[in-house]
């Protein structure tokens, strides 16, 4: 999900500006269309530009709808339900940026530079929430804290006390929400901040050490400066994410704009109040990505000569037992607990029949609309890939782009934006399973397109060259030469797709025909009407499923020696 | 080769077909596969449990193949709307009289002059009989008795806002069709100001909305809450778990004003090419057996004469606040505003 915001400002700066160093523009030094005599092939183009159509238009038509919403309902709007959201969304999105960048700092300075013990076991700990969709981790920690919870019950059978007698602090509250937010998004500012602090910097921090400052002092004014454009990049996903969630906010009964825009789609029969409240929306989304961008585009970092020698690791001392302790509190919190505790829901769901035919319909669903949108995505990919990267189109830099912002959107902006588009052109789609693949095509595009440019931008255009030189046409060069060499991306995109539409909540609830849930789905029924053992084995499921691609991702990335920006597409 | 292209090509194609597919099976417990002699579609905004027997037992009894889509009324009703030109719906269900009112105001149902349906009293039913009321509810204050006792009870609405049940009070969240008809009952006894300055005080008393009346039930026979409010027959379905609940119907003394009736009700969306079995469905739904079935199952008030109400009281047992089914439509649109001006979440 997150480094495709970076790729947005990449393609914004290098379009713009010519920076070195980074992987792409290396091969871009080839400038040439290879094709001699060319342009773009008008079949290109034109399907580049339907493919940008399908995933810009949804939010376009939410801008058009809010803009042409009588001046009334915004009035009304900002005197009643803005300023509250604005305070709460706002409120949630930094609290949990500021709390999941200190932790992610202090678990990356811990693993990557100490002496702790089991690093190498910790740093891929850290990663393993990424596999627990937000609102799943707020699933099992309802469970446990909610009211009527396990926690509840424990502390009555172990103190005595009668029921009712003890009232934990409410997950239901923004200290909750923080918590749940923070330790099941924190993996994307930590997984780039481990990357800055492996990467190097060791060689400014001994000659800091040799100059006479101490520690803490190095910590403060060499290594953290030089981990900030990770912290940065990390935080801007965090911050939009937190801005974007449906499901877990609505678990946890906290309101945000997300919960209001929900409320607007599903009581309401004029669209204008959900157009407006997602323009807002939409509104900071942009303006935080554009804070971001002109704040970093600004700064220059450049790394040294000979700077790559990873430092000693700093003995840890006296501190070695807390710094365990806190490595193990995270883990516990963000993997052991939420983990376990939809095990044993699962164990009491299955052993009650849970896993019934209706189980494994939802699964169907589920598979059908995920297999779906992801093979649409790596096949509508293609043209624009080809446009951007190949013949190096400006027209194609700008589509991409377009298709990258859409991104911020989140799922009930989506389903708005779908339902709008569909009810004035295609009302046919109504009650089809074609809406939901529809709006993750346009959701989770991105994705496909990260994978396979990133995979097309590393095949040599010469190689293609020599096959239209040996006499094949473009279309067999392409099948013959480069279809083979951008597999691996094509199969990455394609998984990313596959498990960003499994996973997806809002927009599958608002779209989905009459009795045609998804596991999603069904884990958001369960949890509301509170049958946990029915919900568990869903959740379980999807963790599961989020999670093989994401081991084969990260191993792959960690035997080339570290992460790579441009390349992470977690 | 051409051959990997085409295996991808025909991977997408396999799984367009298979969605097509599904979209067709739209229910896949069964009540419909699309047949020639085209089925009755029921768009319901009931819950699916609720309504399946009755569609099972009508499927049986006259041989006509049901589909079924089920959602939220606002969601079926706005899908109406919306397929104006191209109607996938024949018969549309609903919790709400309003809502099927409101359709009804825009010209998207169908009148049905069937004599059957005056067995359904005249203020329960749209004069042109494109939508009756099948059930009848009202709304009633639910607490948890082991947290609330009897004495200390609120007896009126407004004493909802009282501080003393600050965060103890839940309710639906305002999509819900029947609180909104209720909060259109209270505009129309106490004016739009006295409404929005209860709707204020409610949420400065911090009232938790939850997704639903279900939640709302399950959180007071829990003991999360000590208030509900709630449509009547879910205090008896949370009773019949064995919750500790209780009921109060709130405003019945002298000059108070009582508590709304509203219906859940059936009506023939126009345009549908069914209309005959549509008919047939709704004469179906007031049979003193469905209607039967309708108290046995989820405590609600048959709207047939001569049907045992099963545990709920029934309409003339309480005093009830003298709105008409029409106004909860025509008044749907300035509650909403109300509604979003006070910021209801």
């Amino acid at each position: 999900m997150k480094t495709v915001v970076n790729m947005t400002k990449e393609n914004v700066a290098s379009s713009l500006v010519r920076p070195e160093g980074r992987t792409r523009q290396r091969i871009f030094a080839v400038k040439k269309i290879f094709l001699p005599g060319s342009g773009p092939p008008a079949g290109i183009v034109a399907a580049s530009l339907l493919v940008a159509a399908l995933s810009a238009i949804p939010f376009l038509y939410i801008l058009l709808r809010a803009s042409q919403a009588s001046p009334e309902i915004w009035i009304r709007l900002w005197r009643s339900r803005i300023p509250d959201l604005l305070v709460n969304t706002l409120g949630l999105a930094v609290a949990v940026t500021a709390v999941t960048v200190i932790m992610s700092v202090l678990l990356s300075y811990l693993i990557i530079r100490t002496d702790l013990p089991g690093k190498n076991v910790m740093h891929w700990l850290m990663a393993v929430p990424l596999a627990i969709p937000a609102y799943i981790g707020a699933f099992a920690y309802i469970t446990f804290f909610g009211y009527n919870g396990a926690a509840q019950h424990l502390l009555e059978a172990v103190s005595g006390l009668p029921p009712g007698a003890v009232k934990l602090p409410s997950i239901y509250s923004f200290g909750g929400t923080v918590l749940v937010l923070s330790v099941f998004t924190f993996p994307y500012v930590y997984l780039l901040a481990a990357a800055a602090l492996k990467s190097g910097g060791g060689d400014l921090e001994e000659a800091s050490l040799s100059c006479g400052l101490s520690r803490w002092q190095t910590f403060f004014r060499v290594t953290l400066p030089l981990m900030r454009p990770s912290l940065a990049a990390g935080g801007i996903l965090v911050f939009l994410y937190v801005l974007s969630d449906f499901g877990t906010v609505a678990m946890l009964r906290f309101p945000t704009f997300t919960s209001a825009i929900y409320l607007q789609l599903t009581g309401r029969y004029d669209r204008g109040t959900a157009a407006v409240l997602s323009a807002v929306l939409l509104f900071i989304a942009l303006a935080v990505i554009f804070i971001e961008w002109r704040w970093r585009s600004g700064t220059r970092y450049h790394q040294g000569e000979g700077g790559n020698r990873r430092p000693a690791p700093v003995s840890l001392g006296a501190w070695r037992y807390p710094a365990i302790f806190f490595v193990m509190a995270v883990v516990l919190l963000s993997v052991l607990a939420p983990l376990g505790l939809l095990g044993f829901w699962s164990a009491a769901g299955i052993s009650g029949g849970s896993l019934g035919s209706d189980f494994f319909l939802y699964a169907r669903n589920s598979l059908i609309t995920a297999a779906s949108a992801a093979s649409a995505c790596m096949a509508l990919a293609l043209p624009l890939v080809f446009l951007s990267v190949r013949y190096n189109s400006r027209l194609g830099k700008y589509l991409v782009n377009i298709i990258f912002a859409g991104y911020a959107l989140p799922g009930v902006m989506l389903a708005l934006g779908t339902v709008l588009l569909v009810s004035s052109g295609f009302p046919y789609l109504y009650g089809t399973a074609a809406l939901l693949v529809i709006a993750y095509i346009a959701r989770f595009l991105p994705q496909s397109l990260q994978a396979e440019e990133s995979a097309l931008a590393r095949v040599n255009p010469s190689l293609e060259e020599s096959a239209r030189l040996a006499g094949y046409s473009a279309w067999s060069a392409f099948l013959r030469v480069t279809l083979p060499l951008i597999r691996p991306g094509l199969i990455s995109g394609w998984t990313l797709v596959f498990i960003s539409s499994i996973k997806e909540l809002p927009a599958t609830l608002l779209l989905r025909p009459a009795g045609f849930d998804t596991l999603s789905v069904r884990i958001w029924i369960e949890a509301s009407e509170g049958f946990f053992e029915q919900g568990a084995p869903a959740a379980l499921l999807l963790v599961m499923v989020s999670a093989l691609p994401l081991k084969f991702l990260f191993s792959r990335d960690l035997s080339k020696g570290g992460f790579r920006r441009g390349s992470n597409t977690v | 080769m051409k051959k990997s292209l085409l295996f991808v090509y025909a991977a997408i194609l396999l799984m367009a077909a298979l969605v097509a597919g599904c979209a067709q099976s739209q229910d896949p417990k069964g009540t419909g596969e699309k047949k020639e002699g085209s089925p009755l579609a029921v768009y319901s905004g009931r819950k699916e449990p609720l309504i399946k027997p009755v569609l099972d037992a009508f499927e049986k009894d006259t041989g006509i193949k049901v589909t079924l889509r089920s959602g939220g009324a606002s969601e079926l009703a706005n899908a109406i709307i919306e397929e104006q030109k191209y109607p996938g719906a024949d018969v549309f269900i609903a919790n709400d009289a309003g809502t099927m009112e409101m359709l009804r105001q825009k010209g998207l149902l169908q009148p049905n002059p069937s004599p059957a349906l005056k067995a359904v009293p005249e203020d329960l039913r749209a004069n042109d009989g494109s939508w009756i009321g099948v059930s009848a509810r009202t709304r009633v204050i639910m607490y948890n008795t082991n947290l609330v006792k009897e004495s200390d009870l609120p007896r009126s609405i407004k004493d909802l806002a009282d501080p003393r049940w600050k965060k103890q009070v839940a309710i639906s969240a305002s999509s819900n069709e029947s609180l909104i008809g209720h909060i259109t009952a209270l505009r129309l006894s106490m004016g739009d100001a006295e409404t929005e300055k209860l709707l204020r005080s409610l949420m400065s008393n911090q009232a938790q909305s939850l997704k639903g009346h279900t939640e709302v039930r399950k959180a007071v026979g829990s003991g999360e809450f000590k208030l509900g409010l709630v449509n009547h027959y879910y205090y008896h379905l949370q009773k019949q778990e064995g919750s500790p609940v209780g009921v109060i119907y709130p405003d019945q003394g002298e000059g108070q004003m009582g508590v709304p009736v509203n219906v859940a009700g059936a009506a023939i969306v126009k345009g549908s090419k069914n209309s005959e079995s549509a008919r047939k469905f709704i004469e179906y739904l007031i049979r003193p057996q469905t209607q039967e079935l309708f108290a046995k199952l989820n405590y609600e008030i048959p709207v047939v004469e001569g049907v045992p109400a099963n545990d709920a009281r029934r309409l003339d047992q309480f005093k009830r606040t003298p709105v008409k089914m029409e106004q909860l439509g025509s008044e749907l649109n300035k509650t909403i505003n109300l509604i979003e001006k006070a910021g209801l979440p």
